[in-house]
């Protein structure tokens, strides 16, 4: 055989393992210690505390006490027995579910309608986006005065249109909902742009196939081709949104307070007035775990969601 | 027929303005509102009827008593201080490890992998007892570090900048230990110089949270000096007790401003940035 | 100095071979080509010399030294890649500048801003700017200096990436397909500057490619891989004329070698498609074997053909200019036999037309049934090559 030579017997690899090679070991080492201060502060600060939430939720501590006591699920049976926790989760989902549907469908709607033409695309894209990036904290105190009963113009607006008038934030009815205005004003720009990348990705050869396979119509091309491949995009939208939602507080803080009458507590809320305002660490862990198990769930739901999806997606 | 087309078509130009212009005043109007308040006496924002100029111009003595009757200033470079504390230990933190999870081999890297996932789930809000307690213990409660440290790792920073590595070809890093550049070079020389565009994107995303943030501020913060704007502007509503809306709304105006300054300019940037989300 | 040599290297991923045992000698100047198709082990084999993989058992020696526990960056060696590898964010003088400010500047000397007035950096700065000069002029690139990767051609990137590897003189060059992100004429020409480049240098090279044509027209020997395996290690002409087995034969040419199945029979002749051909090989009577034939060694004889002869009809041809193409269709035979013509010969044929195909028995290889090459002999006077095989 040609060059024969220079392929040895397999038994020649004996003194295989004399030196063992430095590159697997160096790099293992190199991984361990380029990761080790991420990981260490992840469970510091993260971590950490999401498992010291769950096992303080067990305990009857009280921020400063010196005595800590197992007490299983004393805070859980306490906060189930409590109407105001059921008020303030009643709220949460009261919010939740007009907000989201309602900020989900016009960032949609905006987003089909802006990708519908070409002219002024950049100024709606940026004038609708401008909520996003505004600090929700001043921006409270515009709403303020824009429902202010008798100076607000959305009162002054109302009287001319013949609509009733109100204290909007003060009244039970109203105030969950006002709040949620502000909500939807701030969310809408993100579903937009959401959306719109949704849609660029959607590629052009298909409504043309479309078109040429007789999809006719606004309405056709939306409900055949559109919808269905901007499936994934509006399950994330969903699911982004309904989180942000759940996590509503700082108009709730400023503006009402919770109030009036418990009308616009939510979970949250309600978690940052046990722990912080009345100390009680305990009973407010045990709010967070209802808090983190929603926000789960929702993952969860938007996993389960786009796996099925994926077969066709 | 294509007479009619193109009517049509007008049609359907003038119905999406029309929708959309309608909805773009009511993005506008707050901040519209916000403006035209903060340019107006008290007596006039009290009156019956709303204009939307002001009759008498009081722009200037609000503004300046916006940044008199409140440390404002101090605010604003509390926010920045803050926000720019905060950008640098996410990214010096993520870089090397989001470098070791998408290009080294070790025990322990899928593990890792597996808890920055589960850490992209948990809300910041949930951590908010144990970390008061834990800087409690620590006395450092009302101090920037309170703000700084509990933000200061970024698992959605880890996660975003090591799917971008994973883009980075490995001959890019062979030729680069072939060159004689140890690991924590690479991480320096070639891949965050590789990753700004990651890195602005992230950057936007983490200082517009953080200059907003209000819950957190809230909790920790009781000293004014230590105040980043949104607990600012809650001081000035507490001190003016909820009334002078024109000094209110001169500080609002300032808050917002440099944001909305910095989107109007690198729009292209904020919203591919804030699209980014959508890989959480 | 750098004979680099390769000793029974084995090595696995996820308990599948990847490379089997593997031994190979390059000589120092040499120009060694790994060749083979993709995924058979090559480009793992390159990697452990260069120390970016560790092997599972063997080990690897760079001139004297056993370099089994050093570093890539210690083993003295640079690298083409395929992707050129070149560091998008820094110039084209940075990117080849690189190498050698890792080695010859301190950690003080290379930070940003202050490193500038580290005593010595001034010079060491100075010496490294002459020297990339020097590479880049020689490759004709002196006036990209300033430019980024992404403002460069295909081939300008191609010789920036060759310039790192130049520039800091390592022991040898590895270059893993360095030139399949080119354009079929770059290609061409770029194989030309390899050659030649390895000429000026001196140097070892080491050069993995899929590319049977790249392998032929550059080494001084190829060694030819298949499924983890070194197959056959020779100069490039012996590949060809003298395959060890027949995968070899089948990967090295184009158009692919003809390979016809045939019996031996008791007198050790060869029995093609019943008739018997004048060629005789020591083989159990009987057995299968595999004829293969180069498409340059059949003759179109219409008239005269004696013994190593197929008949046919014309199935096609493939004008390629200086010769054609043609298909020939054997009843009994799976596939058309491919023969190089004579474009004025091949003009008198036409599709559908019977013909009688003439091959040298000389030049006819035989392999058993496991596709390892048997010698045969070519019984007929015609037979030119007859003589000495090197083996």
């Amino acid at each position: 055989m040609a060059e024969a030579g220079t392929l040895k017997a397999p038994s020649a690899s004996a003194h295989a393992g004399t030196a063992r090679p430095a590159g697997l070991a160096a790099e293992m080492l190199a991984g361990w210690i380029l990761a080790s201060p991420a990981v260490m502060l992840m469970w510091l600060l993260l971590l950490g505390p999401a498992v010291a939430v769950v096992v303080l939720s067990f305990t009857d501590w009280t921020f400063g006490a010196p005595t800590i006591a197992w007490v299983g699920l004393g805070n859980y049976a306490e906060m189930l027995a409590d109407p105001s926790f059921w008020v303030s989760l009643k709220n949460t989902l009261l919010y939740v579910s007009f907000s989201v549907p309602l900020s989900v469908l016009l960032g949609l709607l905006v987003a089909l309608l802006i990708e519908a033409g070409t002219s002024l695309r950049g100024f709606y894209r940026a004038v609708y986006f401008l909520p996003v990036t505004a600090t929700l904290l001043a921006m409270a105190f515009v709403f303020q005065f824009a429902f202010h009963p008798t100076i607000g113009v959305v009162n002054q607006l109302f009287a001319v249109l013949g609509l009733p008038t109100l204290d909007w934030l003060k009244t039970p009815s109203t105030a969950l909902y006002a709040l949620g205005v502000i909500g939807i004003w701030q969310a809408v720009g993100l579903n937009m742009v959401l959306f719109l990348a949704g849609l660029k990705a959607i590629p052009r050869d298909l409504y043309e196939a479309a078109a040429l396979d007789g999809v006719d119509g606004a309405w056709e091309r939306f409900r055949l081709v559109t919808w269905p491949l901007l499936g994934p995009a509006a399950v994330f939208v969903v699911t982004i949104t309904s989180i942000r939602s759940f996590q509503v507080f700082d108009t709730i803080a400023v503006l009402t307070q919770g109030g009036p009458n418990k009308s616009t507590s939510v979970l949250l809320f309600q978690m940052y007035q046990e722990g912080f305002s009345f100390l009680r660490s305990a009973y407010a862990a045990a709010l967070t775990c209802v808090f983190l198990g929603i926000v789960l769930l929702l993952t969860l739901v938007q996993t389960t969601l786009l796996d099925k999806r994926a077969h066709y997606g | 027929m294509k007479g009619r087309t193109n009517l049509a078509g007008l049609g359907f130009g003038l119905f999406r303005h029309l929708v959309l212009g309608a909805g773009a005043i009511l993005m506008l109007a707050p901040f519209i509102l916000m403006v035209s308040i903060s340019l107006k006496t008290q007596g006039e924002i009290y009156a019956p009827h709303f204009h939307l100029l002001p009759d008498g111009w009081n722009g200037l003595s609000n503004y300046a008593a916006a940044f008199t009757k409140q440390p404002l200033g101090r605010y604003l470079l509390n926010g920045l201080f803050v926000g720019a504390c905060i950008f640098v230990a996410q990214v010096a933190l993520a870089l090397p490890c989001a470098y070791a999870l998408a290009k080294l081999r070790w025990h322990g890297r899928e593990t890792t992998f597996v808890l920055v996932l589960a850490g992209l789930l948990v809300p910041p809000q949930v951590t908010a007892i144990p970390i008061y307690v834990m800087l409690w213990k620590f006395g450092i409660l009302d101090s920037y570090l309170a703000l700084i440290l509990p933000s200061s790792i970024s698992v959605f920073g880890i996660f975003l900048m090591r799917q971008f590595f994973r883009t980075v070809p490995d001959d890019l890093l062979d030729a680069a230990r072939l060159d004689g550049l140890s690991e924590f070079a690479i991480v320096w020389r070639i891949m965050l110089p590789t990753a700004i565009p990651a890195l602005v994107s992230f950057g936007i995303l983490s200082l517009v949270w953080h200059w907003n943030d209000f819950f957190w501020p809230l909790i920790v913060i009781q000293s004014e000096q230590l105040a980043p704007p949104p607990l600012g502007i809650l001081f000035f509503a507490n001190a003016e007790a909820g009334t002078n809306y024109g000094y209110l709304m001169a500080a609002a105006v300032v808050v917002n401003a440099p944001l909305a300054a910095a989107f109007l300019f690198a729009q292209r940037w904020f919203i591919d940035s804030m699209t980014m989300t959508a890989v959480k | 100095m750098a004979r680099i040599s390769v000793e029974n290297i084995s090595k696995a991923f996820r308990q599948a071979d990847v490379l089997n045992d593997v031994s190979l000698d390059i000589a120092h100047g040499e120009f060694l080509t790994l060749v083979g198709p993709s995924g058979c082990g090559k480009t793992t084999l390159l990697r452990i010399i260069a120390g970016f993989e560790d092997q599972d058992s063997g080990s690897i020696r760079i001139g004297d030294r056993c370099v089994d526990a050093l570093r890539p960056k210690q083993r003295d060696l640079a690298m083409v890649f395929q992707s050129y590898a070149l560091y998008p964010h820094m110039t084209v003088a940075k990117n080849v500048a690189l190498p050698l400010t890792m080695r010859r500047m301190n950690v003080l000397q290379r930070l940003p801003l202050i490193g500038r007035i580290m005593p010595g950096a001034g010079e060491a700065r100075r010496a490294i700017a002459a020297d990339v000069c020097a590479v880049t002029s020689a490759l004709g690139i002196d006036h990209l200096h300033d430019r980024r990767p992404s403002q460069l051609s295909g081939g300008q990137r191609q010789r920036v990436a060759l310039a790192r590897a130049m520039v800091r003189q390592p022991l040898a060059f590895l270059m893993d397909e360095p030139l399949s992100n080119l354009d079929a004429k770059m290609r061409l020409q770029a194989r030309a500057e390899i050659a030649e480049l390895h000429h000026r240098l001196g140097a070892t090279f080491i050069y993995v490619t899929h590319d049977q044509a790249e392998a032929m027209t550059m080494s001084d020997r190829v060694a030819v891989m298949m499924g983890g395996r070194l197959l056959q290690v020779a100069p490039p002409q012996q590949v060809y004329d003298d395959p060890a087995t027949i995968e070899i034969a089948r990967f090295i040419g184009t158009p692919e070698i003809n390979v016809i199945p045939a019996t031996v029979r008791a007198d050790g002749c060869v029995e093609v498609l019943g008739r018997s051909w004048p060629i005789s090989a020591r083989v159990d009577a009987g057995a299968p074997v595999s004829l293969a034939i180069r498409p340059e060694a059949w003759t179109l004889e219409d008239e005269n053909a004696r013994g190593a002869e197929l008949t046919g009809t014309v199935r096609h041809f493939e004008p390629l200019g200086s010769e054609t193409l043609v298909y020939v269709g054997v009843e009994n035979l799976a596939s058309a036999v491919v023969m190089r013509a004579d474009p004025v010969d091949a003009a008198r044929l036409a599709v559908g037309r019977r013909v009688r195909i003439w091959a040298d028995p000389s030049r006819v290889l035989l392999f058993d049934a496991t596709g390892r090459r048997v010698r045969a002999t070519a019984s007929n006077a015609v037979s030119r090559l007859a003589e000495v095989r090197h083996g």
